[in-house]
């Protein structure tokens, strides 16, 4: 806010002190306040479009945040080992914890369980968990009782008390019979209450949103292990749960402290620390920059359709006062003081459209969330993040400002240009004629350019960086445009330069891939920029010819004549709506196109995520289901086993801090049947060759391209082949170093790292239980439905690898249709944008729109004149837009930067919706402008004028 | 007022009152006008006597409040405004002090405009309108735009529109105003032998010399016709038809 005042002073100078200048800013704003409106409403997009995509940032990191509260609340590290025998010595070194940075431990005991209901019908929840521990001592644990979200005694044996996660889930009440399944045994319990998704009654280890926790009686657990039969089952943890000093988030700032201190206490120990707390927190700043930077860099095409329709409403205003700024010039006003007048008025504008802008960004992110919410509700897994609305106000000064900034830049350089006019040829209302050579002068200057290119372009290669490659050649070319232009006719030497740019912008980002620079979401601002601008240039140089083309086409209408020629004579006005129109058109195809091509993939995916198999399925891994029998029945091809569990992968090329990860150890009947396919086997000879190579050495391991990546765009490889990662077992503690042999295609059963069954056992020791597994069944839809009934006591489920890899593009659909959804903001830019301009434009031609009308012109030509021209505009902006879309998208399927199996696909019925709904909105646009023209009234208008 | 029978334009009993606000402008009072083919009638008088809105009454620019307009035995405000426009398209040229070329039409596409809004074919209306531009003087300028000519140009251009179409009558507001005296006395000396070839005009101006070019001047004040004269010694009068 003080940067916004700060900028604002020279404006509230003039405002303040020159009372002349007061009054023409002033007055000019509020002579027409309908089309001041418009001005406002031109200008506000920009900081609504910004303050959304913070807002949307802000939203998932919050409601990430969230799940620190809900599912940790004064839970800042926890602290696990396997087996019950190791709760005595945790207990004896942590217990007793003194520490300035430790307000309280608390001990527990949990074990994964499935629950489900006693009277029909049954109901179920595969994944749910077992935990013991002193309902008093977790009251007090962390100081603030609430935050726990415990309440009432410790149950009693044979008594559960639930969270109302699970008591929704399995739709029981107070005194209402449950059911638990763990290591074979089954366990009938009585609800004596259901506590808040809160704190230690809501703690949950996993990635899953809901807390299906059933608290019991101390030695409960003990008890279920001593009857049970299970022989391969994942053995119950032992926890400590610490809480920092400081709430719920503050807290977390003191783990790097405690963790040192824990590490100390627990030498000798197998036990493992895992900094959830932080771990949470760091996701969600993660996910709420990266998703902030992703709808700011997508919305940016709608901020310059926005910025270009602010640059063409002044243009329009000052050729409107052209003649009465002539003659202030001419009374003696400085073009200083000009430009002040004018930018005062801008000023103004800019203000309040900062402001309202503020506001409609608020609106716009809680109308996306709301949607997003609905999207993710969908889902219907327990992995989809609850989202809750919510807002920093700094998110919303930072989009005032960018907004506040945008419009008041594009206002002074504007002003700064329309005050350099001739005042004799302004006061007369003459066209200035424009130089038919450039200056030597520009010469000069430009070659300097080119040779700033020329070091931008070796630097972006140097330095890997794509800006720089991308935009290098592009001010190399620019720098030579003036040079050339001197020693060519103007029109070739910008036609040269503009289908040179052009075609190094669809060319740069293969060439990127190709010398392995790394392409983000930005490419597609950047791309999309430079594209538009070069073929922008390309039609206004050729603008005449296409006019006089569809002018030949329509020879006897004079509409037509009339509707083109304004268009094709104002070359700098025609040329930025269409950069507003194409640049908005751009990014709405390209995402349509990519949105497309995604889903075409669903097939390929399947095959190539499936390998020979058709099903995966998952068990409880306290209560595994035994595969070996499944594999010997009937209509079942194959069995390969998985052991799953979660690690800590500790360090790994660009790894700053632990983050936790899926990790799976396959054996010899996962690679005999057929593995997934893999992206990149390096030097192997087959993908079998390299699996089997991973299964011999208990040192290598495959992952996914996007392995510990983040962020939108082509997945960036942050690891790769030859490169080397610690994973650490989440309860032992135990590390292992692996050096990855190759990377697979995208992961979509959540394998996470895979490696040999032997490394597996070795790293994750007791918890090393074959807990999913692959299946090859006859007939995969019926096995998969029948899988969780079958194996209720299990936490069975099954999916087909079809139905897993459609929920995944499906949800990706989602987010793609929400990220339309966004980006057609940038449609209202173009749309008003249009109105706006047509509006002005009959304000503009009123005393020509008199003479064609006493000439003998019909008010419906008029009207049909005005709707001829604006439907020009649209549709080169449509088709710019669209082509250089599709030419982009295809350029890109020609690398591998989004996988190998990414096929260029042209959603027909997407982008041709897309293109007539522009088109006709377009055209409602000016409905509006054309009628009124045709109302005008000749000898209103011709009076007027005289 | 003169004699109505086979006059080309009767005005009778106009009436015309502007609404400023809370305020009323009677800009005619109950005028009566009648022109026959061939004249070159000027209407002079000071700023405000209503010269301006006779013309656009008269012409059907504008809408009246009382009385009618006969042009060719056609009342213009009892037609639709589709059928007055093409009335205006088929019998009417314009030429106005500021020009009002469309600046975004070269000099030829100015003057053909008439002709293609009377239906004219385009290459028919386009050779017509070369050929007035030639009898103009600017038959080297016809691919020049507005901004690219003189003032004097501009006029001789907006002479050229508003002749191409061959119209029975030619109004023109200020014709000479915003030129310097040698070029308006050129556009007079044009406008003249327009006349001295059967073309009827009917011109609106401040200016004396502009009105003694005329063979009748009308003079009006406070939206009243206070004087209607032949003017001695002019020249004017058609022999034939100038078309």
């Amino acid at each position: 806010m003080i940067l916004v005042a700060l900028l604002s002073l020279p404006f509230l100078f003039v405002l303040a002190r020159k009372p002349v200048l007061r009054r023409l800013a002033l007055r000019n704003a509020v002579r027409r306040p309908r089309e001041t409106a418009l001005v406002i409403l031109g200008s506000l997009l920009g900081t609504a479009i910004m303050t959304g995509s913070f807002v949307v940032g802000d939203t998932f990191n919050a409601s990430i945040r969230r799940t620190a509260h809900t599912q940790l609340g004064p839970v800042d590290e926890i602290v696990s080992a396997n087996g019950l025998a190791s709760a005595p010595v945790l207990a004896s070194r942590l217990g007793r914890l003194r520490d300035p940075n430790v307000d309280g431990t608390l001990a527990l005991t949990s074990t994964t369980a499935s629950a489900a209901s006693t009277t029909a019908p049954v109901r179920a929840a595969p994944k749910a968990q077992l935990l013991e521990t002193d309902f008093s001592a977790a009251r007090r644990f962390g100081g603030d009782p609430h935050a726990t979200g415990i309440s009432g005694p410790t149950p009693s044996v044979g008594d559960a008390v639930i969270t109302s996660d699970l008591a929704r889930a399995l739709r029981v009440k107070s005194g209402d019979a449950i059911e638990a399944f763990a290591y074979g045994v089954r366990v009938r319990l009585r609800v004596l209450r259901a506590l808040p998704k809160l704190g230690v009654a809501g703690y949950w280890p996993g990635d899953e949103t809901a807390s299906n926790n059933i608290f019991v009686s101390p030695g409960t657990i003990a008890g279920i292990v001593g009857r049970s039969a299970s022989p391969t089952a994942a053995p119950p943890q032992s926890i400590v749960l610490v809480s920092n000093r400081g709430g719920v988030e503050a807290g977390a700032r003191r783990t790097g402290a405690v963790d040192r201190l824990l590490e100390a206490q627990l030498r000798g120990v197998a036990a493992s620390v895992n900094n959830r707390k932080q771990a949470v927190l760091d996701r969600a700043d993660r996910s709420g920059k990266s998703l902030a930077r992703l709808y700011a860099s997508l919305g940016a095409f709608a901020v310059l359709a926005a910025i270009l329709l602010l640059v063409n409403i002044f243009f329009m205003l000052a050729d409107e006062r052209k003649s009465e700024l002539g003659m202030l010039r001419a009374v003696g006003l400085r073009r200083l003081s000009l430009v002040g007048a004018f930018a005062a008025e801008g000023w103004c504008y800019a203000v309040l459209s900062a402001i309202a802008g503020t506001f409609v960004g608020l609106g716009l992110g809680r109308a996306l969330m709301a949607a997003a919410a609905k999207l993710f509700s969908r889902r219907g897994d327990d992995s989809r993040i609850a989202l809750h609305f919510a807002f920093k106000w700094a998110s919303v000064q930072r989009g005032l400002l960018i907004g506040f900034v945008i419009a008041i830049a594009t206002v002074v350089l504007a002003s700064v240009w329309l005050s350099r006019f001739n005042i004799i040829q302004a006061i007369r209302d003459i066209t200035e004629p424009a130089p038919r050579r450039p200056h030597r002068r520009s010469s000069y200057l430009g070659i300097t350019g080119a040779l700033l290119g020329l070091a931008l372009t070796a630097a972006g290669v140097a330095s890997s960086s794509f800006l720089a490659l991308m935009l290098g050649p592009v001010v190399v070319l620019l720098g030579i445009a003036p040079m050339l232009a001197r020693n060519f006719p103007r029109p070739v030497a910008n036609t040269a330069v503009g289908a040179v740019v052009l075609a190094w912008a669809v060319a740069a980002v293969p060439v990127a891939i190709a010398l392995d620079i790394s392409v983000d979401v930005l490419l597609f601002v950047v791309q999309g920029l430079v594209l538009v601008g070069a073929a922008v240039v390309l039609t206004a140089q050729h603008q005449q010819a296409i006019g006089h083309a569809i002018g030949r086409m329509a020879k006897r209408s004079l509409a037509v004549r009339l509707g083109l020629a304004y268009p094709l004579a104002r070359r700098f006005r025609t040329s930025m709506t269409l950069g507003m129109f194409a640049l908005v058109v751009f990014i709405l195809v390209m995402v349509s196109v990519f949105a497309s091509m995604f889903s075409g993939q669903i097939g390929e995916f399947t095959r190539d995520a499936s390998g020979g198999f058709n099903v995966v399925v998952q068990s409880n891994p306290s209560n595994p289901v035994a595969f070996d029998t499944i594999a010997r029945e009937a209509g079942v091809r194959a069995v390969a086993p998985l052991t799953t569990v979660n690690v800590q992968i500790t360090a790994a090329p660009g790894l700053t801090r632990a983050r936790e990860w899926t990790a799976t150890g396959y054996d010899r009947r996962f690679v005999d049947h057929g593995p997934p396919k893999l992206d990149d086997r390096a030097g192997y000879a087959s993908d079998t060759a390299a699996y089997r190579a991973v299964l011999a050495s208990p040192d290598l391991a495959i992952i996914e391209a996007s392995f510990l990546s983040s962020g939108g765009g082509p997945p960036r490889e942050q690891v790769g082949i030859g490169d080397r990662v610690t994973a650490q077992d989440e309860a032992s503690g135990r590390s292992r170093t692996f050096t990855i042999a190759a990377i697979s295609t995208p992961d979509v059963a959540d394998n996470g790292v895979l490696f040999g069954i032997t490394a597996a056992r070795d790293l994750f020791g007791a918890r090393a239980v074959a807990d999913r597994a692959y299946v090859d069944v006859r007939d995969p839809n019926v096995f998969a439905d029948a899988f969780a009934g079958r194996f209720l006591a299990n936490g069975g489920k099954a999916q087909t690898l079809h139905t897993v890899v459609q929920t995944d593009l499906a949800q990706q659909q989602q987010f793609f249709l929400l990220m339309r959804s966004y980006l057609a903001l940038g449609l209202v830019v173009g749309v008003a944008g249009i109105g706006v301009i047509m509006v002005r434009a009959v304000r503009e031609r009123r005393r020509q729109v008199g003479v064609l009308r006493a000439l003998g012109f019909q008010a419906a030509a008029v009207r049909a004149a005005f709707v001829v021209e604006s439907a020009f505009v649209a549709v080169e902006g449509v088709l710019i837009g669209t082509v250089l879309a599709l030419v982009c998208a295809w350029s890109i399927t020609l690398t591998d930067a989004f996988g190998s199996t990414l096929a260029f696909r042209v959603p027909f019925g997407a982008i041709g919706l897309l293109m007539v709904g522009t088109f006709i909105c377009a055209l409602l646009a000016t409905a509006a402008p054309a009628r009124s023209a045709a109302r005008i009234r000749p000898a209103v208008a011709l009076r007027l004028a005289d | 007022m003169t004699d109505p029978t086979d006059a080309l334009l009767v005005a009778e009993h106009v009436r015309k009152t502007y609404h400023t606000g809370a305020e009323e402008v009677e800009a005619l009072r109950d005028v009566d006008l009648v022109v026959h083919e061939g004249e070159f009638v000027s209407i002079m008088g000071p700023s405000g006597s209503g010269k301006t809105t006779l013309l656009n009454c008269c012409s059907g620019l504008d809408e009246i409040d009382g009385g009618r307009v006969m042009l060719d035995g056609v009342d213009l405000h009892a037609l639709s405004d589709a059928r007055r426009t093409a009335n205006r398209a088929s019998s009417m040229g314009f030429i106005f002090q500021a020009y009002n070329l469309i600046p975004v039409f070269s000099a030829v596409e100015n003057a053909e405009l008439p002709l293609l809004l009377a239906g004219v074919d385009a290459k028919e209306a386009r050779r017509r309108a070369s050929a007035t531009l030639e009898r103009v003087g600017l038959g080297a300028r016809l691919k020049d735009r507005p901004a690219e000519l003189s003032g004097g140009e501009q006029q001789r251009v907006t002479v050229a529109r508003a002749l191409a179409g061959k119209p029975r009558v030619v109004w023109a507001d200020e014709p000479t105003g915003a030129l310097d005296s040698e070029t308006a006395e050129q556009v007079m000396q044009l406008l003249r032998e327009l006349n001295t070839d059967g073309l009827t005009l009917i011109v609106v101006t401040h200016d004396s010399g502009v009105g003694r070019s005329a063979n009748r001047e009308i003079r009006m004040r406070d939206g009243r016709i206070v004087s209607d004269d032949v003017v001695a010694g002019a020249v004017g009068g058609a022999i034939a038809p100038w078309r």
